[in-house]
């Protein structure tokens, strides 16, 4: 079976390595990347069946940059954002990175986030 | 909490006097036509009637004036105001004198109105505005009751017999004497009402000022408290993240990622911990009265609080150079506190020395003073923000991480230490590059 990929941004390596870590442990082949041309390079190098980026409402983390590149590059790609908190104070402008499939509130339960990763690739399939 | 600035406010005043002007000129047309049609006195009711109009102008040309400076951009809008205000006064004093001049002169007792310009020139103008329209008011009046008295100009009389004495005018001891004793009150009056006045006016400001600060600190705990969770939920998002990971995966057997899922999750907990440290810290500094106090010795202190950190140092191969003055190394003063004060300044200035970097500690007697500094070679800090690096608040404004990058709250927890022994503390970039923390103590 075709192992599926996933583009994984954070720029906590902390955070990325425990998503990379739920990520592999259920079978996916990740890609990961802590800035934004870092990502805009994977893009063209491969394809992805699915992006999760950590901190899309927070500028300064380049979540929101990363979101607006994979969007313009491969809009098909679905995205799942890991957010702090789904707070209304954020300085990112509300309509700019707010279009993610999937919002998930840190910290992550890896059974959450494997369970909506499945439910996007799953709706790819069909 | 709104906020009413000074501007504001005299702008506000200006159009109170225009619309006040628009009830003085319907009370004049009210009294010409009464007093011709019903009252029966032989009124120059056509005159008052043009004088109106010429309030009416007069409040068309105030109210544009006051549009078009309050929509007007890059002009002092204070200055520009009052000077609306004295076109204003000027203007009705004119009409006032012209008023009383085909209504009576000094036989009328509606020269009192005078009074009303002068308290509202009191209390919107400054002393020395107040006392020019007052002084206008009765120079006025008094070419007005001087020219008739001569026959400069012709009087006109009400002409309501036994009510007023239409030969006043002509009295040299009423005219001289009600000029004098009005003259001198009106300049009283003026005195006091400007003392009030002024006082008012700078309690106002006082408030105005206060009330902004207030809702800026607001603004800025708001800010800060926000911050604060987000940092502490930064660093929680990891451990939570690698707990679910690890409660997940079979505890017997332990794979090669639960090492570093552990590690980075208790690493994440100190800082959260130090942190909350830090702010209980802060704010019990703040809020104790009674510190213990005993004899410390400096030069003890710091070598302590270089040794703890030593470690650190050496990693980045960074010296010391210690210039400690042994007549100012006693001092009466709460040990922790000052602990903490070389903890944080010497840790900052490791954190931002460069490799081979070295860090100089001084203390001397300066002007009945006892003088710290802690230099190291570091970046330094942008000449802005020298100042606001000691404020706990600043980094609601700060973009930076509160991990290992940022200054964090410690500077403000040195602060509050140094303030708590009557102390002072301010930094210096120096002109080598680096940056100087100057400690000044009360000698004792």
């Amino acid at each position: 079976m075709e192992q599926k990929k996933i583009l994984l941004f954070a720029d906590d390596p902390d955070l990325l390595f425990a998503y990379k870590t739920i990520l592999t442990d259920n079978g996916y082949t990740v890609s990961t990347a802590t800035n934004a041309s870092e990502v805009e390079t994977l893009l063209q190098l491969s394809s992805y069946k699915l992006a999760l980026i950590d901190s899309i409402k927070e500028s300064k983390y380049g979540g929101c940059d990363v979101f607006k590149n994979i969007k313009k590059i491969k809009p098909e790609i679905p995205v799942i954002s890991l957010i702090l908190c789904n707070i209304i104070t954020t300085d990112i402008p509300e309509d700019d990175c707010s279009q993610a499939d999937i919002f998930i509130e840190k910290p992550v339960i890896a059974k959450e986030l494997t369970e909506a990763i499945n439910y996007l690739l799953s709706k790819d399939v069909e | 909490m709104k906020i009413i600035t000074r501007d504001q406010r005299l702008v506000t005043r200006a159009y109170w006097m225009v619309s006040h002007r628009w009830l003085a000129i319907l009370v004049l047309a009210a009294f010409a036509w009464l007093g011709k049609n019903i009252l029966n006195v032989e009124i120059r009711e056509n005159t008052l009637y043009l004088l109106a109009i010429a309030l009416i102008i007069v409040n068309l040309l105030s109210l544009w004036l006051l549009e078009f400076i309050t929509n007007k951009k890059g002009i002092n809008l204070y200055r520009s105001v009052r000077f609306v205000i004295h076109f204003q006064l000027i203007c009705d004093l004119i009409i006032i004198t012209s008023i009383l001049h085909f209504t009576g002169g000094i036989s009328n007792p509606f020269f009192i109105i005078y009074i009303s310009h002068m308290v509202i020139s009191s209390i919107l103008l400054t002393r020395t505005g107040a006392f020019i329209q007052t002084t206008l008011a009765l120079l006025l009046f008094g070419f007005l009751v001087f020219s008739e008295y001569y026959g400069i100009l012709p009087h006109y009389c009400l002409c309501v017999e036994k009510v007023i004495n239409h030969e006043l005018y002509q009295d040299p001891y009423y005219v001289l004497k009600t000029y004098s004793v009005f003259a001198f009150s009106s300049y009283i009056l003026v005195y006091v009402t400007t003392s009030i006045g002024h006082r008012l006016r700078s309690q106002e400001d006082k408030l105005t000022v206060a009330l902004g600060q207030i809702k800026y600190n607001e603004e800025l705990k708001n800010k800060y408290v926000l911050r604060m969770a987000k940092d502490i939920l930064k660093h929680e998002a990891v451990i939570g993240t690698n707990l679910s990971i690890l409660t997940e995966k079979d505890a017997t057997q332990p794979k090669e990622n639960s090492k570093r899922l552990i590690e980075s999750s208790f690493r994440r907990s100190q800082l959260i911990t130090n942190y909350i440290k830090e702010i209980l810290y802060l704010t019990s500094i703040k809020l104790s009265d009674n510190m213990r106090k005993q004899i410390i010795s400096l030069g003890d202190i710091i070598v302590e609080a270089i040794s703890r950190q030593y470690e650190l140092a050496e990693e980045k191969d960074i010296s010391f150079e210690l210039n400690l003055d042994e007549s100012v190394d006693k001092y009466y003063a709460n040990k922790t506190l000052f602990e903490n004060i070389f903890k944080h300044l010497i840790s900052n200035a490791i954190k931002f020395s460069g490799t081979k970097g070295q860090i100089t500690i001084t203390t001397k007697e300066k002007l009945r003073k006892i003088v710290i500094e802690i230099s190291d070679k570091g970046p330094g800090v942008p000449k802005e923000e020298l100042k606001q690096i000691f404020d706990e608040y600043y980094r609601a404004q700060d973009v930076k991480e509160t991990e290992a990058k940022g200054f964090g709250i410690g500077l403000a927890l040195v602060k509050e230490a140094v303030k708590k022994h009557d102390g002072e503390i301010r930094a210096v970039n120096r002109p080598e590059g680096g940056i100087t923390f100057i400690i000044k103590l009360p000698k004792q």
